[in-house]
C-alpha cells in the first residue's frame, strides 16, 4: 500500500515536470530571408485611432509565390487574415502599438511592422 | 476526521478558479488556486478534477455598467486537475494544472470569434500550519507558491496571433503567498474559513508581448453548514483587488485593475466512500473597474474529488 502511494506521487511529479520540460523546449527555428519574398509596402488606413471606436485597415503587399501571412500586435485585436486585416483596440491598449506581419513561403520569410497610436476613448 | 478534511477541500475546490476579466477578456483562471485554506492530513493524498465556466458580458466604467456598441462578450471553459499531499501534520504540498477547452472573445460580423485552446499554467504550493488550538478549534496556515507559465502562449489562428487575454497561458511567472484560518464551533454544524492572499505576476517579455499584470489581493470569508452526512452547503463572500498593469517603458495602463465583491453559493455531496462531488456558482455584488473594461457576469462549475488515505484504517 505504501509503495503504491509512493508510485502514485512519483507519477504525479513526473507528469508535472514533463509538462514543464515540454513547454520549455518550444521550437524557435526561424526561416531566413533568401530574397524570394519581398515586402513592397505595409500601410494602414489610419495610424491614430480612438480606443473602442476606430478601426484601421492594414494592408501588406509582397512579391513572391505561395505567400502566407502571419500577423501579430503587441496590444489590441486583429480581425481577418491574409494580406489585409483590420486592427482595433480597447481602452486597455492606449499608447503606441506595433502591428507586425511576416510574409513567408516554402523557402523564405520577411517581416515588416507599422506603428499605430491608440488614444483614449475618454479623450474623444 | 477525514470527512472534515473532505468538506474543507471540496469547498475550496470550488474556489480554485477566479476569473474576472482584466481588459478585453474573461481573464485567466486560477488566480488564487493555491489559496484554498485546507490542510490535508499527513500521508493523505487527494486528487481532484473540476470544470469551470465563466462569462463576461457587461462593460464597466467605474462602478457603472456601460451600454456600449463596441463591446462583445467573452467566455471560457476550463478543466483543472489538482493533487494535494500531506507531507507531515504541518506541511502540505499541492500541484495543479489546467486546460482551456475554450477561451473566447466574440467579434462582430463577419469576423469569427477569437478562440484560444490548450494547456494552461501549472501551480505548485506549499502550505504550513503554524498554529492549531484544539481548545479554540482554530488553526492558521501560511502558504507560498509559484504559478508556472508552462501553457500555450503566442497562440496563432489563421495566421493571426491571438490577443494576450485569449492566450491559454498567462505567459508569466506568478509568485503567490497567503494566510488562511479555519474556525470550528462546539456542537455546531457551522464552520468558518478566512483567507487573505496576494499574487505578484512577473513581466511577460515574449516575442509579441511586453506586459505585466497588476498585483492581485484576494480576501474571502466562507461559512459552511453540514446539512446531513451527505450534503454540505457553503456561502462565500470574496473580494478581489487587482492593481494596474504596465506595458512598454513602464507605462501604466489606466484601463486596467479593478476591485470586486462576489458571492458564491456552493453544494457538496459525499456519494461514495472517498468520493465527493461539488457544484458552485459565483455572482458579482459589487464591481469597480478602472477606465472601461469587460466585467465578469457569472461563473459556475463543478468538481470531483477522491481521497486516498492508505493508512487511515489500520
Amino acid at each position: 500500500m505504501k509503495s503504491g502511494l509512493r508510485l502514485l506521487i512519483h507519477s504525479e511529479l513526473l507528469i508535472f515536470f514533463l509538462l514543464i520540460s515540454i513547454s520549455c523546449s518550444k521550437d524557435k527555428v526561424e526561416l531566413t530571408d533568401n530574397g524570394t519574398v519581398q515586402i513592397v509596402s505595409l500601410v494602414a488606413s489610419d495610424t491614430i485611432l480612438t480606443a473602442w471606436i476606430d478601426t484601421a485597415s492594414v494592408e501588406i503587399v509582397a512579391t513572391g509565390t505561395g505567400l502566407s501571412y502571419h500577423w501579430a500586435c503587441n496590444h489590441g485585436t486583429i480581425r481577418g487574415s491574409g494580406s489585409t486585416i483590420k486592427y482595433t483596440a480597447g481602452e486597455c491598449c492606449v499608447g503606441l502599438n506595433t502591428i507586425s506581419c511576416r510574409v513567408s513561403n516554402d523557402s523564405s520569410s520577411v517581416s515588416g511592422e507599422i506603428m499605430i497610436l491608440i488614444t483614449s476613448y475618454f479623450d474623444q | 476526521m477525514y470527512r472534515t478534511i473532505f468538506v474543507i477541500l471540496l469547498f475550496n475546490l470550488g474556489l480554485l478558479q477566479t476569473a474576472i476579466g482584466q481588459c478585453c477578456s474573461a481573464g485567466n483562471p486560477s488566480a488564487f488556486a493555491f489559496s484554498d485554506h485546507n490542510s490535508v492530513r499527513a500521508k493523505s493524498l487527494l486528487i481532484g478534477a473540476s470544470y469551470k465556466y465563466g462569462y463576461s458580458g457587461v462593460y464597466f466604467a467605474g462602478n457603472k455598467p456601460q451600454n456600449v456598441s463596441f463591446g462583445y462578450p467573452a467566455s471560457y471553459s476550463f478543466l483543472l486537475l489538482k493533487t494535494a499531499y500531506g507531507i507531515s501534520k504541518r506541511i502540505n504540498i499541492q500541484l495543479s494544472g489546467g486546460y482551456f477547452l475554450t477561451k473566447k472573445q466574440e467579434n462582430p460580423e463577419p469576423y469569427p470569434d477569437d478562440v484560444g485552446q490548450g494547456l494552461a499554467d501549472a501551480e505548485i504550493n506549499v502550505r504550513y500550519r503554524f498554529f492549531k488550538s484544539m481548545k479554540r478549534k482554530t488553526e492558521f496556515l501560511l502558504s507560498g507558491g509559484l504559478r508556472l507559465p508552462i501553457g500555450v502562449f503566442d497562440l496563432e489562428k489563421n495566421g493571426v496571433k491571438l490577443p494576450i487575454t485569449i492566450q491559454p497561458s498567462s505567459g508569466s511567472l506568478v509568485l503567490m503567498t497567503g494566510i488562511s484560518a479555519i474556525k470550528s464551533f462546539e456542537n455546531s454544524k457551522f464552520r468558518l474559513y478566512g483567507l487573505l492572499n496576494a499574487e505578484f505576476p512577473q513581466l511577460i517579455d515574449s516575442r509579441n508581448f511586453y506586459y505585466r499584470y497588476g498585483n492581485l489581493v484576494n480576501l474571502s470569508l466562507t461559512t459552511t453548514y453540514a446539512v446531513n452526512r451527505f450534503f454540505n452547503t457553503a456561502i462565500q463572500v470574496h473580494a478581489e483587488f487587482r492593481g494596474h498593469a504596465t506595458r512598454e517603458n513602464d507605462q501604466v495602463i489606466s484601463a486596467s485593475g479593478y476591485h470586486t465583491v462576489m458571492v458564491s453559493p456552493q453544494l457538496q455531496i459525499d456519494y461514495a466512500q472517498g468520493w465527493s462531488f461539488s457544484v458552485s456558482a459565483e455572482f458579482p455584488v459589487y464591481r469597480y473597474f478602472n477606465g472601461i473594461q469587460l466585467a465578469n457576469s457569472f461563473k459556475t462549475g463543478f468538481g470531483l474529488i477522491k481521497k486516498i488515505a492508505p493508512y487511515s484504517k489500520r
